[in-house]
């Protein structure tokens, strides 16, 4: 009886004794608990430095692989409990190195020697183009859905925003009616007058919204444009993307307003004279991620308000 | 003393081109307009609130005549700083006064401070800081207890690479549409010129050019060194202090009127002292009149090239500047 007590004790202390070990063990190799190992086989750690890419592995359920995220990140609000490895162009490579990820998601645009640095560090670079095109936008995510193991929930994004854009579409046609495409200025508020070209996915949204955007004829993608150009073009409406929209709210419309009441040539459009003014947060329109269907629905939103139904169609130069 | 011949023609020469340049700049632009309908415009024979009266009168007429002020003014304090400094590479940008108007620009872009009613916030922050940068040189390099060249030009220096590191941090922490408010601001552009500001500049430029001008002949002695100067009479002390403040306003104005134009103050002056000689009683009006036509031909360049993109002016001032000074630097060893 004594003998079987001892031998209890010692086997409940064995045990205890292990699993500190093994507690131990485990905290020393990470701070992460070891259950984010054990949920899902396919689980990866990742570290995106681009603020699209985050949003887009967010979309397709991979949110949970994320472990940082870089400096400008802020959507979606998840995010901002995520550690930071700094800018685009200069990440704390030691950061990134530290939090053992499986895979960082990065741009071409970042520099060369950042991701030579990162391969050189044995971690596997993703690199991903920039999205210059709708197409390429719902490109990465499927590229996202692969990587994060989660291909069936991309194809569902990738659906999701496929038909929110063309419901936008089809809406913005009905709303026109037979008058032509509005002429939308976007871009900023004061000289030097930087747009966005014919090239981009900002000119194709503006499209799927019913504009013809100022700057589609240009090749480049974020030109300056001339005053001259705008006054010729003289644009129906003005849409100026505005960082921090919603925390800014009416004070944002109204310096919109007085900025463009002195913009020279700017001023002098039709879409000044009327007030025709929209602002879209700069995020969800600039950033090439899967917020862009909701752009399009606010601008075709915006552009409805402003030329009401399909009772009163958009005039037109290209009417005429 | 009367002027050579060749300065005369000298002068006469950079007349004309300011002219003709003037009128091509006026009949040339992103959008086309037939000369008659410029004509028209300019005669007030369309209406007002018709785009090519918009066009020339809002857009194209301030446009040039913010040129016209802006290169006049960065040439005169270019001659000026290279007279002040006995250094042909001396530039109106020397003491730092572009880092100062450039962080200033970059921080009333960053805060989104809403456009004031003739010059713009950014603008006025642009001067408020070149101002500030000036202060602080000449403050700090009297604190020094020496009052040479030398030691402002260093004082100028480190500032300005202070101010630029600022600037630098602060533009590391824009995106989007506002980091490409402030690079294309610090490369220089003169979109968006007003009425407003070009009377500023203009008032500015004459006052400037004026006080440099009187001080010709002081300029011309202190280029033999002061304690010569001192000797033939020249009031040292008083002539560098007017002359330095003079060149720092022009350079403060034109700068915050059309941010870092690149190039054009250093060039100007010298080309121009390349062809007529180093006497400052002609080299300084047609220094101006030269700068003017530049930076007209310049701006003329930036919005036609890739219209209706622009470039930003001081790329081109420094694309068209550097081979004209070069082929004249040829020219002069061989003559």
């Amino acid at each position: 009886m004594n003998r079987n007590r001892t031998t209890a004790i010692v086997v409940a202390a064995v045990i205890v004794a292990a699993l500190a070990v093994g507690a131990w063990l485990l905290n020393l190799k990470g701070g992460a608990p070891p259950t984010v190992r054990t949920a899902s086989p396919a689980s990866v750690r990742v570290v995106s430095l681009a603020p699209n890419l985050t949003e887009m592995a967010f979309a397709v359920g991979g949110g949970g692989d994320i472990v940082g995220v870089s400096d400008f990140d802020n959507y979606p609000p998840a995010v901002r409990q995520l550690a930071r490895v700094g800018g685009f162009i200069n990440p704390s490579l030691e950061k990134i190195v530290a939090m053992r990820p499986d895979i960082v998601l990065i741009h071409k645009g970042n520099p060369l020697d950042v991701i030579d640095k990162l391969k050189g560090a044995g971690i596997r670079v993703e690199v991903f183009d920039d999205e210059r095109s709708l197409t390429d936008i719902l490109t990465s995510i499927r590229r996202l859905g692969d990587l994060l193991n989660k291909q069936a929930e991309a194809t569902k994004e990738v659906e999701s925003i496929r038909a929110a854009l063309t419901m936008v579409r089809v809406a913005a046609d009905k709303a026109r009616g037979a008058g032509g495409r509005v002429r939308v200025y976007f871009g900023g508020t004061s000289p030097p007058y930087w747009t966005a070209g014919g090239r981009t996915f900002i000119d194709e949204v503006i499209q799927v919204a019913g504009g013809r955007n100022v700057g589609y004829k240009i090749t480049q993608d974020w030109p300056t444009i001339s005053p001259e150009a705008i006054v010729a073009f003289d644009p129906q409406a003005i849409i100026i993307p505005v960082k921090d929209l919603a925390a800014k709210g009416d004070s944002a419309l109204a310096k919109a307003r007085l900025d463009i009441s002195q913009a020279p040539g700017l001023k002098d459009t039709d879409a000044a004279r009327n007030g025709r003014i929209l602002l879209v947060d700069e995020d969800v329109i600039e950033r090439p991620g899967p917020r862009i269907a909701e752009a399009a629905r606010t601008i075709a939103d915006g552009l409805a308000k402003m030329f009401g139904a399909k009772t009163s169609p958009a005039p037109s130069k290209e009417a005429e | 003393m009367s002027l050579s011949r060749r300065t005369l023609w000298t002068a006469v020469a950079s007349l004309a081109a300011l002219v003709a340049v003037g009128l091509i700049a006026l009949s040339l632009g992103a959008e086309t307009i037939a000369p008659a309908k410029v004509i028209a415009a300019l005669a007030h024979r369309i209406p007002a609130a018709d785009q090519a009266a918009i066009i020339i009168w809002q857009l194209r007429l301030p446009r040039i005549a913010l040129a016209l002020f802006v290169g006049a003014a960065l040439a005169l304090a270019g001659a000026v700083m290279q007279a002040y400094f006995r250094n042909p590479l001396a530039d109106p940008y020397i003491l730092g006064i572009s880092s100062g108007a450039a962080l200033g620009a970059v921080i009333a872009l960053s805060l989104n401070l809403a456009a004031g009613a003739s010059f713009g916030a950014v603008q006025a922050l642009a001067f408020v800081g070149a101002i500030a940068v000036m202060a602080a040189v000449f403050g700090i390099t009297r604190a020094t207890g020496r009052r040479d060249t030398l030691t402002l030009l260093l004082v100028g220096i480190a500032l300005g690479v202070l101010l630029n590191s600022v600037t630098s941090f602060v533009m590391s922490r824009s995106t989007g549409g506002l980091l490409a408010n402030q690079f294309f601001w610090l490369m220089g552009s003169l979109a968006s010129a007003k009425w407003q500001s070009v009377w500023i500049l203009c008032v500015v430029t004459l006052v400037g050019g004026a006080a440099s001008l009187v001080l010709s002949r002081e300029l011309d002695i202190l280029l033999m060194g002061d304690e010569e100067a001192q000797h033939l009479g020249v009031s040292v002390g008083r002539v560098r202090a007017v002359a330095i403040i003079a060149a720092s306003l022009l350079t403060s104005v034109a700068v915050a009127a059309a941010g870092v134009v690149a190039f054009i103050g250093l060039i100007v002056p010298h080309i121009v002292r390349l062809v007529i000689g180093p006497s400052h009683r002609a080299l300084l009006p047609i220094a101006a009149v030269a700068g003017a036509a530049f930076l007209i031909l310049a701006d003329l360049v930036a919005r036609t090239a890739l219209a209706p993109a622009e470039i930003p002016i001081g790329i081109v001032t420094s694309l068209i500047g550097a081979p004209v000074f070069l082929v004249v630097l040829l020219r002069g060893r061989r003559a």
